[in-house]
């Protein structure tokens, strides 16, 4: 039986979801026994062929992203957008608050380090668009593998789906169906706040490792995430930061939590007010409702 | 979907500014267009009632007439019960209010007017669209009503449901009966209808606060001390100016009050008693009424509760809450948010259920659910994101363009009076329907922005009046914390505004509006 050609692309990000592929260990054995990875910056081929599938990780933020995209979406008969940046623009993403030329100004002559401060320009040189995008906002993407980075077992079960000819399902629901802690005062249907101590993460003297963290008093973007990441930070003692995204029926992250915070815990949203768009919109900024200011230095306000 | 448009001329008012031939010939692609002088003769109910069965439309849009006007005066009503035996379901029936949306407040401005008369029409359509059909319920009423109020008024009342055959409980939150100083009434007069409802068998007497209250009309449950349900058909509120008692029933009761803080009926008629709620009836205050006068107001509102429940069956559409069960993930913010205790979480299932018979339909949980998986079948939330981007089209020349959003309760009857009282106000101001301001998601807002309004108006009750209790203080919470969203993208938070309207004072409605457009204006440098 002949194998399905695979073919992967990296954009803007951090490598993290290749890095989570090769992950699987020893589980890519007999993936590969069905595949063939024909390009990929692991096998360090360039050249772009045609593949059954290609998937590529990472958002896009320059020409050079936006031209392999669009290579990648015509030479691949499925599209798979892996990871938070390929999905919805990840960290990156965060630039949207600022043009494109106030960019290269603070990193290449205002930073300190720069000993001769100058802007690179030159033909190989490609040049960053004014807004970073996810994949599937530029060009039609088949499959798409949320998480920062998605879990390993997660990427195989795509791939394999694939190879066998069905359609990968996701989980739907918000990290609280698979959040490893219990709710108490989230299930008594009584219009008081879950607590009114709120209090950053740092400064809890004791955090109960079974309880949900917005009971804690502590932010946590569960209910406005997406599950299929197996809850590791909340088991790990650390609150979600929403890295899976919003869920099919948000339109984005960070006004919903705004809505619901001000039912379940409002001093909660003092916390999110703090850093409005590193809490609400940390990873997906650029598939938000309004994905970037509006009136950024040397743009036409809108 | 096999969709109609019935637009009414409203007697002649819509014709004098809007080209009413250009808007029927640009609906040619809809099933049914019928161009009508008004929705209220034989003639017209029956036109309708045909074009409905013989082209089997599915929903059905009435253009013309504000839909409070279906709700308010009675023959009017006629229409819809017809177009429902017309096999059309009640949450297929959308509204186009061109009367009081755009021939009343612009009469100077026919173009940009008949140019909103379409947009407006485009918001029905695509509402019919997103709109589930949905179940209803039939119920058998209960022959019982609870009378609030010890008073002669609820005394008159309780003799006669006890007359009918009635079982009467009457209710107060403090013994003995409540004085009235009725001009010409004698105690003595009222003493033989004083001791035929004490002593009779079928009444009972409550003293005591009311925990909660819930139902529909035909079936309400009660709460009363010692954890009792107290189930009855209808409820009379005889309560003669107690603001304190009045302020105490109305989270659970929902009942709006008047400035003074009492109960009114929605009508001043005195043969109109009904509360903004079926199967409540209010009779207003007596202290100043002569006993005939009383007795008058006991008639009607004795008439009103006992002709509801001496139907067969009462039917309820079931404008309830649904949850997309793939969605949900059991986080309880639902649960948190709801005044009428109508979500909880399925402990084996793990995610949120809605009590039926608790749910009213206000949105709130909607607005409150991070994942989208609530929906309000009345206004999905894909339809509110389609209306105003619908409405954000609107080409408006050298002037603010303004979303307004009313709420059901105080926002929109508010709009419909200042139009009613002859407001005039730029076309740029363009209106949205919502249940509650609860009902109003920031993402919503952000929408709005988005697709090109400059500011985005909230018209909703005032303090204390809201009859879901808390939209008006969920919807400050929300936006205050939203605000900060605004900020970060470099959208002046002044673009928002949230008014606190009355319906009795409905010219503010029109005059806030105005004046945010004008402030609008200068802000984004418009029309200079």
């Amino acid at each position: 039986m002949s194998k399905v050609t695979l073919t992967t692309g990296h954009l803007q990000g951090c490598f993290g979801c290749h890095v989570a592929l090769l992950d699987l260990h020893e589980e890519l054995l007999p993936l590969f026994e069905r595949v063939q990875l024909l390009r990929s910056p692991l096998n360090d081929v360039k050249e772009v062929p045609e593949a059954d599938i290609g998937i590529l990780d990472g958002c896009i933020a320059n020409e050079d992203n936006l031209r392999l995209a669009e290579t990648f979406r015509q030479r691949s008969n499925k599209l798979v957008a892996l990871g938070t940046c390929a999905t919805m623009g990840g960290i990156p993403g965060l630039r949207n608050l600022h043009s494109a030329s106030e960019v290269m100004q603070h990193a290449y002559i205002d930073a300190q380090g720069n000993t001769e401060p100058t802007l690179p320009n030159g033909p190989n040189i490609p040049r960053l668009l004014p807004d970073v995008r996810a994949v599937g906002q530029v060009v039609k993407v088949d499959y798409e593998i949320p998480g920062c980075p998605p879990l390993p077992s997660v990427i195989a079960s795509v791939l394999t789906a694939l190879l066998d000819g069905r359609e990968p399902e996701l989980p739907q629901r918000n990290l609280c169906y698979e959040c490893v802690r219990h709710h108490e005062k989230l299930l008594i249907p009584t219009r008081e706040f879950v607590t009114t101590d709120v209090r950053a993460l740092m400064e809890a003297e004791h955090i109960d490792p079974d309880l949900c963290f917005l009971e804690q008093g502590m932010l946590c973007m569960g209910p406005a995430t997406r599950q299929g990441c197996d809850s590791r930070c909340v088991r790990a003692n650390s609150p979600c930061r929403g890295c899976m995204g919003p869920t099919a029926g948000a339109h984005e992250q960070g006004a919903k939590m705004v809505n619901a915070l001000a039912s379940v815990l409002p001093a909660g949203g003092l916390m999110l007010l703090e850093d409005v768009v590193g809490v609400g919109y940390r990873y997906a900024l650029p598939v938000s409702i309004v994905p970037s200011r509006v009136d950024r230095a040397g743009e036409k306000k809108r | 979907m096999r969709l109609g448009l019935f637009l009414s001329e409203a007697g002649g008012a819509l014709g004098k500014v809007v080209d009413v031939p250009w808007l029927a010939s640009q609906y040619r692609e809809l099933a049914v267009v019928e161009v009508l002088p008004e929705t209220i003769s034989r003639t017209a109910l029956d036109r309708v009632a045909s074009l409905t069965t013989s082209a089997q439309l599915d929903g059905v849009v009435l253009a013309g007439e504000s839909p409070r006007y279906y709700q308010t005066v009675p023959n009017a009503a006629e229409l819809l019960t017809s177009l429902r035996r017309s096999g059309i379901n009640s949450n297929r029936i959308g509204y186009a209010n061109l009367r009081q949306h755009v021939a009343g407040p612009h009469r100077n401005s026919p173009q940009q007017a008949t140019q909103k008369a379409k947009l407006l029409i485009d918001v029905a359509l695509a509402r019919l669209r997103w709109a589930p059909a949905v179940a209803h319920l039939d119920v058998a009423p209960r022959l019982a009503v609870a009378i609030f109020g010890t008073t002669f008024a609820g005394m008159m009342a309780a003799a006669q449901f006890l007359r009918r055959g009635y079982r009467v409980t009457i209710l107060d939150n403090t013994p003995g009966w409540r004085a009235v100083d009725t001009p010409g009434a004698e105690t003595e007069e009222l003493v033989p209808t004083l001791s035929y409802v004490r002593d009779h068998a079928a009444a009972r007497f409550y003293v005591g606060p009311l925990h909660g209250a819930y139902g529909r009309a035909g079936d309400f449950a009660l709460q009363l001390d010692g954890g009792e349900i107290l189930r009855v058909g209808g409820i009379v509120l005889a309560v003669d100016r107690d603001p304190t008692y009045c302020a105490a029933l109305y989270p659970h009761l929902r009942i709006d009050r008047d400035k003074q803080g009492n109960f009114a009926p929605r009508s001043r008629s005195m043969l109109v008693l009904q509360s903004s709620a079926p199967g409540v009836v209010v009779i207003p205050q007596q202290r100043s009424m002569s006993l005939a006068e009383i007795a008058l107001h006991v008639d009607s509102a004795v008439l009103e509760l006992d002709g509801l429940l001496q139907q067969r069956e009462i039917r309820h559409d079931l404008l309830v809450a649904s949850v997309n069960d793939e969605l949900c993930g059991g986080c309880g913010t639902c649960v948190k948010t709801c005044v009428f205790h109508a979500a909880r979480i399925d402990e084996q299932r793990r995610i949120s259920v809605t009590e039926v018979e608790r749910c009213v339909g206000c949105g709130n949980c909607v607005t409150a659910c991070p994942t989208g998986a609530r929906d309000q079948a009345s206004a999905p939330t894909m339809y509110l994101f389609e209306g105003v981007d619908i409405l954000a089209s609107f080409r408006a020349s050298h002037q603010a363009k303004v979303l307004y959003l009313l709420c059901e309760g105080c926002g929109y009857p508010a709009l419909d009076g200042a139009a009613s009282a002859g407001a005039q106000y730029p076309t740029g101001i363009l209106p949205l329907a919502v249940s509650c301001g609860a009902r109003v998601d920031t993402q919503l807002i952000l929408q709005a922005l988005k697709s090109g309004f400059d500011g985005v108006a909230i018209g909703i009750c005032d303090e204390g009046h809201c009859r879901n209790i808390v939209g008006n203080v969920d919807l400050a919470r929300r936006v205050d914390l939203f605000r900060s969203v605004l900020r970060s993208r470099g959208i002046d938070p002044e673009r928002l505004r949230i008014f606190r309207l009355s319906p009795e004072d409905s010219a503010a409605s029109a005059g806030y509006a105005v004046e945010f457009a004008n402030d609008l204006a200068e802000m984004q440098g418009i029309g200079l």
